[in-house]
Protein backbone atom coordinates (compact mmCIF):
# COMPACT_ATOMS: atom_id res chain seq x y z
CA UNK A 1 0.00 0.00 0.00
CA UNK A 2 1.30 3.32 -0.95
CA UNK A 3 0.91 5.98 2.00
CA UNK A 4 -2.08 8.64 0.94
CA UNK A 5 0.17 11.45 1.01
CA UNK A 6 3.33 13.15 -0.72
CA UNK A 7 6.82 12.37 1.26
CA UNK A 8 9.61 15.13 0.56
CA UNK A 9 12.16 13.75 -1.43
CA UNK A 10 15.62 15.76 -1.72
CA UNK A 11 16.30 15.54 -4.88
CA UNK A 12 19.33 17.62 -4.36
CA UNK A 13 20.87 14.37 -2.57
CA UNK A 14 20.75 12.65 -5.81
CA UNK A 15 23.67 13.04 -8.00
CA UNK A 16 25.46 11.27 -9.94
CA UNK A 17 27.17 8.33 -9.18
CA UNK A 18 25.16 8.58 -5.47
CA UNK A 19 23.45 4.85 -4.21
CA UNK A 20 19.50 4.71 -4.90
CA UNK A 21 19.18 2.76 -1.60
CA UNK A 22 15.60 0.61 -1.18
CA UNK A 23 14.43 3.30 1.46
CA UNK A 24 14.63 5.82 -1.60
CA UNK A 25 12.62 3.33 -3.98
CA UNK A 26 9.74 3.34 -1.52
CA UNK A 27 9.49 6.57 -0.74
CA UNK A 28 9.48 6.88 -4.85
CA UNK A 29 7.10 4.29 -5.35
CA UNK A 30 4.44 5.37 -2.67
CA UNK A 31 4.73 8.99 -4.11
CA UNK A 32 4.11 7.64 -7.75
CA UNK A 33 1.13 5.97 -6.71
CA UNK A 34 0.02 8.57 -4.15
CA UNK A 35 -0.02 11.12 -7.41
CA UNK A 36 -1.59 8.33 -9.35
CA UNK A 37 -5.01 7.98 -6.97
CA UNK A 38 -5.13 11.03 -6.65
CA UNK A 39 -4.84 13.13 -9.41
CA UNK A 40 -8.44 13.18 -10.30
CA UNK A 41 -9.35 16.63 -12.40
CA UNK A 42 -12.59 18.27 -11.46
CA UNK A 43 -14.96 18.23 -14.80
CA UNK A 44 -17.97 19.73 -13.71
CA UNK A 45 -18.31 22.94 -11.57
CA UNK A 46 -21.48 25.68 -11.64
CA UNK A 47 -23.82 26.88 -9.99
CA UNK A 48 -26.73 29.47 -10.26
CA UNK A 49 -29.61 30.93 -8.34
CA UNK A 50 -33.13 29.95 -8.36
CA UNK A 51 -34.07 31.04 -11.56
CA UNK A 52 -31.24 31.44 -13.87
CA UNK A 53 -30.32 27.47 -14.03
CA UNK A 54 -31.66 24.94 -16.68
CA UNK A 55 -35.38 24.56 -16.83
CA UNK A 56 -36.98 21.60 -18.01
CA UNK A 57 -40.13 20.69 -18.91
CA UNK A 58 -41.55 16.83 -19.73
CA UNK A 59 -42.49 15.98 -23.46
CA UNK A 60 -42.17 12.24 -23.83
CA UNK A 61 -42.72 9.50 -21.18
CA UNK A 62 -39.81 9.39 -18.73
CA UNK A 63 -38.63 13.07 -18.89
CA UNK A 64 -36.17 14.86 -21.05
CA UNK A 65 -32.25 15.23 -21.33
CA UNK A 66 -31.34 18.98 -19.33
CA UNK A 67 -27.61 19.14 -19.44
CA UNK A 68 -24.87 17.58 -21.10
CA UNK A 69 -20.78 17.77 -20.88
CA UNK A 70 -18.54 17.05 -23.61
CA UNK A 71 -16.34 13.52 -23.63
CA UNK A 72 -13.47 13.89 -21.08
CA UNK A 73 -10.37 11.22 -21.04
CA UNK A 74 -11.13 9.67 -17.50
CA UNK A 75 -8.45 8.65 -15.64
CA UNK A 76 -8.02 5.01 -15.00
CA UNK A 77 -7.50 2.83 -11.57
CA UNK A 78 -4.79 -0.02 -11.24
CA UNK A 79 -7.63 -2.30 -11.34
CA UNK A 80 -8.28 -1.16 -15.30
CA UNK A 81 -11.96 0.33 -13.97
CA UNK A 82 -12.35 4.04 -14.64
CA UNK A 83 -12.25 6.64 -12.12
CA UNK A 84 -15.30 6.97 -9.60
CA UNK A 85 -17.00 9.86 -10.15
CA UNK A 86 -18.12 12.42 -7.33
CA UNK A 87 -21.43 14.02 -7.65
CA UNK A 88 -23.06 17.26 -6.27
CA UNK A 89 -26.36 18.72 -7.66
CA UNK A 90 -28.44 21.17 -7.04
CA UNK A 91 -32.32 21.75 -8.04
CA UNK A 92 -35.35 22.32 -7.37
CA UNK A 93 -39.28 21.49 -8.16
CA UNK A 94 -40.89 24.66 -9.95
CA UNK A 95 -44.62 22.65 -11.04
CA UNK A 96 -44.30 19.11 -9.67
CA UNK A 97 -41.70 17.01 -7.64
CA UNK A 98 -38.45 16.46 -9.42
CA UNK A 99 -35.66 13.68 -9.72
CA UNK A 100 -32.65 14.28 -11.73
CA UNK A 101 -30.59 11.90 -12.75
CA UNK A 102 -26.74 12.31 -13.10
CA UNK A 103 -24.66 9.78 -15.35
CA UNK A 104 -21.26 9.11 -17.27
CA UNK A 105 -21.31 7.52 -20.45
CA UNK A 106 -20.39 6.71 -24.24
CA UNK A 107 -20.55 10.28 -25.89
CA UNK A 108 -23.56 10.44 -28.07
CA UNK A 109 -24.96 7.87 -25.50
CA UNK A 110 -27.19 8.75 -22.54
CA UNK A 111 -28.47 5.80 -19.70
CA UNK A 112 -31.78 6.43 -17.78
CA UNK A 113 -29.60 4.80 -15.04
CA UNK A 114 -27.30 6.72 -12.45
CA UNK A 115 -27.55 8.71 -9.19
CA UNK A 116 -30.67 9.99 -8.80
CA UNK A 117 -31.48 13.30 -6.79
CA UNK A 118 -35.11 14.47 -5.71
CA UNK A 119 -36.51 17.45 -4.65
CA UNK A 120 -39.87 18.23 -3.44
CA UNK A 121 -39.18 21.98 -2.12
CA UNK A 122 -39.37 25.02 -4.64
CA UNK A 123 -36.28 26.67 -3.09
CA UNK A 124 -33.18 25.23 -4.76
CA UNK A 125 -30.60 23.06 -2.42
CA UNK A 126 -27.49 20.96 -2.94
CA UNK A 127 -29.79 17.66 -2.78
CA UNK A 128 -29.12 14.45 -1.42
CA UNK A 129 -28.68 10.66 -3.39
CA UNK A 130 -31.83 8.87 -3.64
CA UNK A 131 -32.16 6.05 -0.52
CA UNK A 132 -29.77 3.25 -1.13
CA UNK A 133 -27.42 5.62 -3.63
CA UNK A 134 -24.15 7.28 -2.41
CA UNK A 135 -22.42 10.88 -4.43
CA UNK A 136 -20.19 8.13 -6.13
CA UNK A 137 -20.88 7.20 -9.98
CA UNK A 138 -18.91 3.85 -9.49
CA UNK A 139 -16.29 2.52 -12.38
CA UNK A 140 -16.99 -0.51 -13.24
CA UNK A 141 -14.94 -2.64 -15.83
CA UNK A 142 -18.09 -3.03 -17.50
CA UNK A 143 -18.43 0.64 -17.99
CA UNK A 144 -14.85 1.66 -18.94
CA UNK A 145 -14.75 -1.23 -21.44
CA UNK A 146 -17.81 0.56 -22.68
CA UNK A 147 -16.21 4.23 -22.80
CA UNK A 148 -12.89 2.88 -24.53
CA UNK A 149 -12.40 4.31 -27.78
CA UNK A 150 -9.66 6.20 -30.09
CA UNK A 151 -8.40 9.22 -29.72
CA UNK A 152 -6.18 11.52 -32.07
CA UNK A 153 -2.93 12.90 -30.28
CA UNK A 154 0.07 14.62 -31.46
CA UNK A 155 3.29 12.97 -30.45
CA UNK A 156 5.20 16.38 -30.51
CA UNK A 157 4.55 19.97 -30.67
CA UNK A 158 3.49 20.25 -34.24
CA UNK A 159 4.09 16.41 -35.05
CA UNK A 160 1.81 13.94 -36.84
CA UNK A 161 -0.52 12.83 -34.62
CA UNK A 162 -1.05 9.10 -33.58
CA UNK A 163 -4.78 7.05 -32.75
CA UNK A 164 -4.55 6.70 -28.77
CA UNK A 165 -6.99 4.80 -26.36
CA UNK A 166 -8.65 6.31 -23.68
CA UNK A 167 -11.46 6.07 -21.66
CA UNK A 168 -13.81 8.48 -22.85
CA UNK A 169 -16.84 9.62 -20.35
CA UNK A 170 -19.70 12.48 -21.15
CA UNK A 171 -21.16 13.72 -18.49
CA UNK A 172 -25.12 14.09 -18.53
CA UNK A 173 -28.05 15.46 -16.53
CA UNK A 174 -32.01 13.87 -16.94
CA UNK A 175 -35.11 15.09 -15.56
CA UNK A 176 -37.81 12.06 -14.47
CA UNK A 177 -41.19 14.19 -14.10
CA UNK A 178 -44.87 13.65 -15.88
CA UNK A 179 -44.81 14.91 -18.99
CA UNK A 180 -46.17 19.02 -18.94
CA UNK A 181 -44.40 19.92 -15.57
CA UNK A 182 -40.89 21.29 -15.21
CA UNK A 183 -38.02 21.34 -12.82
CA UNK A 184 -35.30 23.38 -12.51
CA UNK A 185 -31.57 22.49 -12.43
CA UNK A 186 -28.99 25.32 -10.61
CA UNK A 187 -25.55 23.60 -10.17
CA UNK A 188 -23.72 20.36 -10.69
CA UNK A 189 -19.90 19.28 -9.47
CA UNK A 190 -17.85 16.36 -10.87
CA UNK A 191 -15.08 14.75 -9.51
CA UNK A 192 -13.29 11.94 -10.34
CA UNK A 193 -12.18 10.22 -7.48
CA UNK A 194 -9.78 6.97 -7.06
CA UNK A 195 -12.06 5.28 -4.31
CA UNK A 196 -11.64 4.47 -1.35
CA UNK B 1 10.19 8.35 -26.69
CA UNK B 2 8.67 6.65 -23.60
CA UNK B 3 4.53 5.84 -24.03
CA UNK B 4 2.47 6.98 -21.74
CA UNK B 5 -0.53 4.65 -21.81
CA UNK B 6 -4.17 5.26 -20.49
CA UNK B 7 -4.13 2.79 -17.93
CA UNK B 8 -1.84 2.67 -14.85
CA UNK B 9 0.21 0.55 -13.56
CA UNK B 10 0.86 0.33 -10.02
CA UNK B 11 4.65 1.00 -8.01
CA UNK B 12 4.56 -1.50 -4.99
CA UNK B 13 6.34 -0.93 -2.01
CA UNK B 14 5.76 -4.09 -0.41
CA UNK B 15 8.63 -6.93 -0.54
CA UNK B 16 10.97 -3.65 -1.36
CA UNK B 17 13.20 -4.21 2.03
CA UNK B 18 16.58 -3.12 3.08
CA UNK B 19 17.70 -6.51 3.22
CA UNK B 20 16.90 -7.01 -0.78
CA UNK B 21 18.42 -4.94 -3.89
CA UNK B 22 15.56 -3.61 -6.04
CA UNK B 23 15.64 -5.60 -9.19
CA UNK B 24 15.27 -3.95 -12.61
CA UNK B 25 11.99 -4.94 -13.23
CA UNK B 26 10.44 -2.55 -9.85
CA UNK B 27 12.35 0.24 -11.72
CA UNK B 28 10.47 -0.30 -15.01
CA UNK B 29 6.59 -0.60 -12.69
CA UNK B 30 7.52 3.37 -11.16
CA UNK B 31 9.24 4.75 -14.49
CA UNK B 32 5.96 3.24 -16.39
CA UNK B 33 3.53 4.73 -13.55
CA UNK B 34 5.84 8.12 -14.01
CA UNK B 35 5.14 8.30 -17.25
CA UNK B 36 1.32 7.70 -16.94
CA UNK B 37 1.16 10.49 -14.67
CA UNK B 38 2.71 12.68 -16.79
CA UNK B 39 0.67 12.28 -20.03
CA UNK B 40 -3.08 12.60 -18.52
CA UNK B 41 -3.37 16.34 -19.04
CA UNK B 42 -5.19 18.61 -16.82
CA UNK B 43 -8.92 20.16 -17.26
CA UNK B 44 -8.47 23.92 -17.66
CA UNK B 45 -11.60 24.91 -17.11
CA UNK B 46 -14.14 22.64 -15.82
CA UNK B 47 -17.56 22.94 -17.29
CA UNK B 48 -19.03 25.92 -16.20
CA UNK B 49 -22.50 27.14 -17.72
CA UNK B 50 -22.96 30.98 -17.31
CA UNK B 51 -25.48 32.17 -14.85
CA UNK B 52 -26.34 35.44 -17.11
CA UNK B 53 -29.46 33.79 -19.29
CA UNK B 54 -30.37 34.33 -22.65
CA UNK B 55 -28.13 36.80 -24.66
CA UNK B 56 -29.20 38.99 -27.48
CA UNK B 57 -28.71 38.23 -31.26
CA UNK B 58 -26.00 39.36 -33.26
CA UNK B 59 -24.02 40.58 -30.21
CA UNK B 60 -20.17 39.22 -29.89
CA UNK B 61 -19.93 38.55 -26.19
CA UNK B 62 -16.57 37.82 -25.07
CA UNK B 63 -15.64 36.18 -22.11
CA UNK B 64 -11.86 36.09 -20.06
CA UNK B 65 -10.73 32.41 -18.58
CA UNK B 66 -7.13 32.20 -16.89
CA UNK B 67 -4.92 29.17 -18.26
CA UNK B 68 -3.06 26.92 -15.69
CA UNK B 69 -1.38 24.71 -17.93
CA UNK B 70 0.97 21.68 -17.91
CA UNK B 71 4.20 21.56 -19.70
CA UNK B 72 3.46 18.22 -20.96
CA UNK B 73 0.37 19.31 -23.19
CA UNK B 74 0.36 20.02 -27.15
CA UNK B 75 -3.34 20.18 -27.65
CA UNK B 76 -6.59 22.16 -25.77
CA UNK B 77 -9.47 21.57 -26.58
CA UNK B 78 -12.40 23.70 -25.99
CA UNK B 79 -16.37 22.68 -26.29
CA UNK B 80 -18.59 25.87 -26.22
CA UNK B 81 -22.11 24.71 -26.27
CA UNK B 82 -24.77 26.90 -26.91
CA UNK B 83 -29.02 26.85 -27.72
CA UNK B 84 -29.47 28.94 -30.88
CA UNK B 85 -32.01 28.11 -33.84
CA UNK B 86 -29.52 30.23 -36.25
CA UNK B 87 -25.86 30.26 -36.92
CA UNK B 88 -23.40 30.25 -34.27
CA UNK B 89 -19.88 31.32 -34.42
CA UNK B 90 -17.58 30.75 -31.33
CA UNK B 91 -13.98 32.34 -31.86
CA UNK B 92 -11.27 31.25 -29.04
CA UNK B 93 -8.54 33.53 -28.52
CA UNK B 94 -9.22 36.16 -31.27
CA UNK B 95 -8.66 33.38 -33.87
CA UNK B 96 -11.11 32.93 -36.88
CA UNK B 97 -14.78 32.20 -35.46
CA UNK B 98 -15.95 28.42 -36.11
CA UNK B 99 -19.36 28.21 -37.38
CA UNK B 100 -22.09 26.27 -36.33
CA UNK B 101 -24.77 26.80 -39.14
CA UNK B 102 -27.79 25.28 -36.58
CA UNK B 103 -27.12 24.36 -33.27
CA UNK B 104 -30.47 24.33 -32.71
CA UNK B 105 -32.44 25.78 -29.36
CA UNK B 106 -33.04 22.88 -27.20
CA UNK B 107 -31.38 21.66 -24.57
CA UNK B 108 -28.35 19.25 -23.93
CA UNK B 109 -27.04 21.82 -26.42
CA UNK B 110 -24.46 20.85 -28.92
CA UNK B 111 -21.03 21.40 -28.19
CA UNK B 112 -18.88 23.43 -31.09
CA UNK B 113 -15.32 21.69 -30.50
CA UNK B 114 -12.20 23.63 -30.98
CA UNK B 115 -8.98 22.09 -30.75
CA UNK B 116 -6.01 24.61 -30.15
CA UNK B 117 -2.91 23.31 -31.30
CA UNK B 118 -0.15 25.29 -28.81
CA UNK B 119 3.02 26.69 -31.09
CA UNK B 120 5.41 26.15 -27.03
CA UNK B 121 4.85 24.65 -24.41
CA UNK B 122 4.72 26.21 -21.48
CA UNK B 123 3.73 26.01 -17.74
CA UNK B 124 3.26 29.85 -17.27
CA UNK B 125 0.02 30.97 -16.78
CA UNK B 126 -1.47 32.65 -19.32
CA UNK B 127 -5.05 34.79 -20.27
CA UNK B 128 -7.58 33.29 -22.77
CA UNK B 129 -10.44 34.91 -24.31
CA UNK B 130 -14.05 32.67 -25.61
CA UNK B 131 -16.06 34.92 -28.29
CA UNK B 132 -19.88 33.98 -29.14
CA UNK B 133 -21.91 35.59 -31.36
CA UNK B 134 -25.23 34.04 -32.42
CA UNK B 135 -27.44 35.30 -35.14
CA UNK B 136 -30.17 34.37 -32.71
CA UNK B 137 -30.44 35.05 -29.24
CA UNK B 138 -27.78 32.58 -27.89
CA UNK B 139 -28.23 30.79 -24.61
CA UNK B 140 -24.90 29.42 -23.21
CA UNK B 141 -25.18 26.16 -21.66
CA UNK B 142 -21.40 25.29 -21.25
CA UNK B 143 -17.85 26.14 -21.61
CA UNK B 144 -14.99 23.69 -21.24
CA UNK B 145 -11.05 23.40 -21.80
CA UNK B 146 -9.40 20.41 -21.46
CA UNK B 147 -5.62 19.32 -22.56
CA UNK B 148 -5.72 16.25 -24.78
CA UNK B 149 -3.46 13.55 -23.36
CA UNK B 150 -0.07 12.61 -24.49
CA UNK B 151 0.86 9.04 -26.02
CA UNK B 152 4.33 9.42 -25.67
CA UNK B 153 6.07 11.91 -23.03
CA UNK B 154 10.13 12.82 -24.08
CA UNK B 155 12.45 11.99 -21.78
CA UNK B 156 13.49 15.40 -20.90
CA UNK B 157 14.15 17.40 -17.56
CA UNK B 158 10.63 19.42 -18.86
CA UNK B 159 8.40 16.45 -19.39
CA UNK B 160 9.79 13.97 -17.01
CA UNK B 161 9.71 10.65 -19.14
CA UNK B 162 11.57 7.87 -18.30
CA UNK B 163 13.17 5.80 -20.63
CA UNK B 164 12.47 2.04 -19.69
CA UNK B 165 15.84 0.68 -21.44
CA UNK B 166 18.17 1.79 -18.41
CA UNK B 167 16.37 -0.63 -15.91
CA UNK B 168 17.41 -4.42 -17.54
CA UNK B 169 17.93 -7.23 -15.29
CA UNK B 170 21.21 -8.18 -14.37
CA UNK B 171 22.57 -5.08 -15.22
CA UNK B 172 24.01 -2.02 -14.11
CA UNK B 173 21.29 0.81 -13.19
CA UNK B 174 23.44 4.21 -14.48
CA UNK B 175 22.92 7.08 -11.70
CA UNK B 176 20.96 9.63 -14.56
CA UNK B 177 18.55 6.84 -15.15
CA UNK B 178 16.49 7.57 -12.10
CA UNK B 179 16.58 11.46 -12.53
CA UNK B 180 13.12 11.97 -13.98
CA UNK B 181 11.84 9.07 -11.52
CA UNK B 182 13.39 11.28 -8.72
CA UNK B 183 11.73 14.89 -9.92
CA UNK B 184 8.54 13.00 -11.00
CA UNK B 185 7.49 11.80 -7.56
CA UNK B 186 8.18 15.33 -6.36
CA UNK B 187 5.92 16.79 -9.23
CA UNK B 188 2.74 19.04 -7.24
CA UNK B 189 2.52 19.98 -10.47
CA UNK B 190 1.28 16.30 -11.75
CA UNK B 191 -2.56 16.06 -11.59
CA UNK B 192 -3.07 19.90 -10.22
CA UNK B 193 -6.41 20.64 -10.14
CA UNK B 194 -8.22 23.80 -11.27
CA UNK B 195 -10.74 23.74 -8.75
CA UNK B 196 -13.33 25.98 -11.01
CA UNK B 197 -13.74 28.88 -13.72
CA UNK B 198 -16.31 31.35 -13.89
CA UNK B 199 -16.87 33.73 -16.12
CA UNK B 200 -19.58 36.25 -17.59
CA UNK B 201 -19.11 38.54 -20.66
CA UNK B 202 -17.06 41.32 -19.70
CA UNK B 203 -16.92 42.81 -23.78
CA UNK B 204 -19.71 43.39 -26.25
CA UNK B 205 -18.48 43.92 -29.40
CA UNK B 206 -14.99 45.80 -29.29
CA UNK B 207 -16.45 47.65 -25.64
CA UNK B 208 -16.02 46.82 -22.21
CA UNK B 209 -19.59 46.12 -20.85
CA UNK B 210 -20.89 46.09 -17.27
CA UNK B 211 -24.14 44.43 -18.05
CA UNK B 212 -23.18 40.95 -16.93
CA UNK B 213 -20.39 41.34 -14.19
CA UNK B 214 -20.98 41.15 -10.40
CA UNK B 215 -20.34 44.57 -9.08
CA UNK B 216 -20.88 46.61 -5.66
CA UNK B 217 -20.43 49.94 -4.13
CA UNK B 218 -20.56 49.18 -1.02
CA UNK B 219 -17.63 49.18 1.48
CA UNK B 220 -18.93 46.17 3.06
CA UNK B 221 -17.57 42.72 1.93
CA UNK B 222 -20.48 40.47 -0.22
CA UNK B 223 -20.44 37.18 -2.00
CA UNK B 224 -19.90 37.77 -5.99
CA UNK B 225 -21.70 34.08 -6.20
CA UNK B 226 -25.24 33.76 -6.03
CA UNK B 227 -24.36 30.24 -4.85
CA UNK B 228 -20.92 29.18 -3.52
CA UNK B 229 -18.64 26.94 -5.75
CA UNK B 230 -18.28 23.52 -4.00
CA UNK B 231 -14.59 22.42 -3.91
CA UNK B 232 -12.12 19.51 -2.46
CA UNK B 233 -8.28 19.45 -3.53
CA UNK B 234 -6.05 16.92 -3.31
CA UNK B 235 -4.15 15.97 0.01
CA UNK B 236 -0.62 16.24 -0.70
CA UNK B 237 1.43 16.36 2.17
CA UNK B 238 0.89 15.42 5.39
CA UNK B 239 1.18 18.53 7.36
CA UNK B 240 -1.72 17.66 9.89
CA UNK B 241 -3.67 20.23 7.96
CA UNK B 242 -7.12 19.59 6.78
CA UNK B 243 -7.04 21.34 3.92
CA UNK B 244 -4.55 22.74 1.20
CA UNK B 245 -3.55 25.80 -0.08
CA UNK B 246 -4.46 27.73 -3.29
CA UNK B 247 -4.46 30.38 -5.23
CA UNK B 248 -6.99 32.24 -6.88
CA UNK B 249 -7.32 35.39 -9.39
CA UNK B 250 -10.03 37.61 -10.38
CA UNK B 251 -10.73 39.72 -13.72
CA UNK B 252 -11.67 42.76 -12.27
CA UNK B 253 -11.73 46.55 -12.63
CA UNK B 254 -12.93 49.84 -11.17
CA UNK B 255 -14.42 52.96 -12.41
CA UNK B 256 -15.47 56.57 -10.67
CA UNK B 257 -11.60 56.59 -9.21
CA UNK B 258 -12.16 53.86 -7.30
CA UNK B 259 -10.54 50.99 -5.33
CA UNK B 260 -11.63 47.82 -4.47
CA UNK B 261 -10.45 44.91 -2.69
CA UNK B 262 -11.37 41.16 -3.45
CA UNK B 263 -11.09 37.97 -0.61
CA UNK B 264 -11.53 34.62 -0.88
CA UNK B 265 -14.17 32.95 1.66
CA UNK B 266 -13.70 29.20 2.35
CA UNK B 267 -14.48 26.94 5.21
CA UNK B 268 -11.08 27.31 6.63
CA UNK B 269 -12.01 31.34 6.81
CA UNK B 270 -11.15 34.68 4.69
CA UNK B 271 -8.54 34.48 2.46
CA UNK B 272 -5.49 37.41 2.35
CA UNK B 273 -7.13 40.64 0.37
CA UNK B 274 -6.20 42.20 -2.74
CA UNK B 275 -6.44 46.00 -4.22
CA UNK B 276 -8.42 46.45 -7.74
CA UNK B 277 -7.32 49.62 -8.87
CA UNK B 278 -7.27 48.90 -13.15
CA UNK B 279 -9.77 51.20 -14.73
CA UNK B 280 -10.00 48.80 -17.63
CA UNK B 281 -10.61 44.80 -17.18
CA UNK B 282 -7.61 42.94 -16.38
CA UNK B 283 -6.53 39.53 -14.47
CA UNK B 284 -5.41 40.70 -10.86
CA UNK B 285 -2.23 39.66 -8.78
CA UNK B 286 -2.56 36.32 -7.53
CA UNK B 287 -4.36 35.92 -4.14
CA UNK B 288 -1.93 32.86 -2.42
CA UNK B 289 -2.36 30.80 0.51
CA UNK B 290 -6.64 30.01 -0.10
CA UNK B 291 -6.99 27.30 2.56
CA UNK B 292 -9.51 24.63 0.69
CA UNK B 293 -10.78 21.43 2.43
CA UNK B 294 -8.69 18.03 0.85
CA UNK B 295 -9.92 14.68 -0.12
CA UNK B 296 -10.18 12.21 2.44
CA UNK B 297 -8.96 9.32 0.70
CA UNK B 298 -9.78 7.06 3.67
CA UNK B 299 -13.75 7.76 2.64
CA UNK B 300 -15.61 5.71 -0.08
CA UNK B 301 -16.76 8.86 -1.15
CA UNK B 302 -13.91 10.72 -0.37
CA UNK B 303 -15.74 13.91 1.62
CA UNK B 304 -13.90 14.89 4.77
CA UNK B 305 -15.84 15.37 7.66
CA UNK B 306 -16.08 18.65 7.01
CA UNK B 307 -17.77 18.17 4.05
CA UNK B 308 -17.47 20.12 0.57
CA UNK B 309 -15.80 23.53 1.16
CA UNK B 310 -18.34 25.98 -0.48
CA UNK B 311 -15.89 28.69 -1.49
CA UNK B 312 -17.06 32.25 -3.14
CA UNK B 313 -15.22 35.30 -4.03
CA UNK B 314 -15.75 38.33 -1.77
CA UNK B 315 -15.57 41.84 -3.12
CA UNK B 316 -15.93 45.24 -1.48
CA UNK B 317 -15.21 49.05 -2.73
CA UNK B 318 -13.42 51.24 -0.85
CA UNK B 319 -14.21 54.24 -3.05
CA UNK B 320 -16.20 54.05 -6.99
CA UNK B 321 -17.50 50.73 -8.37
CA UNK B 322 -15.86 47.59 -8.25
CA UNK B 323 -16.62 44.88 -11.22
CA UNK B 324 -15.62 40.97 -11.23
CA UNK B 325 -16.16 39.16 -14.59
CA UNK B 326 -14.51 35.95 -14.50
CA UNK B 327 -12.85 34.09 -11.68
CA UNK B 328 -10.49 31.12 -11.16
CA UNK B 329 -9.30 29.18 -8.03
CA UNK B 330 -6.62 26.57 -8.47
CA UNK B 331 -4.40 24.28 -6.48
Amino acid sequence: MSLPYLTRLDTADHVANDAVDTLAKRVIASNLDHLANSHGQVLVNWSAADGSGIEGEAVEWGGVDLWRSQPFALRVRSDGAHFSLRVRLRGRRVTHDAMFIVNVSKPGVVSPLGIPFSSSSTTGAWLSPGVGFSNIIEGTLDSTASMTSNIATPITLGGATVAFTEVTGQISVRLSIPNGETAELTGLHVTEFVGA
Amino acid sequence: MPESSYSRGRAPREGILASNTVSGSEWVSAARLQNHIAGRGRVLVPAMRPDHGTLLAKNAYTYAFRIVPSYQALVRRWRVAVDCSTQVDVSINGATAVTDPRPGDESPARGIVIDEVLGSQTSSESAATVQITGDSAPTVESIECVELPRAFIAADSNEFGVELSPFRGSQPIRADAFENIYAGAMNEDAGRRVLFQWAVPYMIGASTSTSFAASTTSGTFSDVFDVAKPCLARKKFNDGNDFTRCAARVFAWVSGGGVGEVRIASASGNSSTIAIGDTTPKWSAEIDNVRVLHEDLAEADGIPSGGFDDVDVQFRATSGTIYIASALLVE
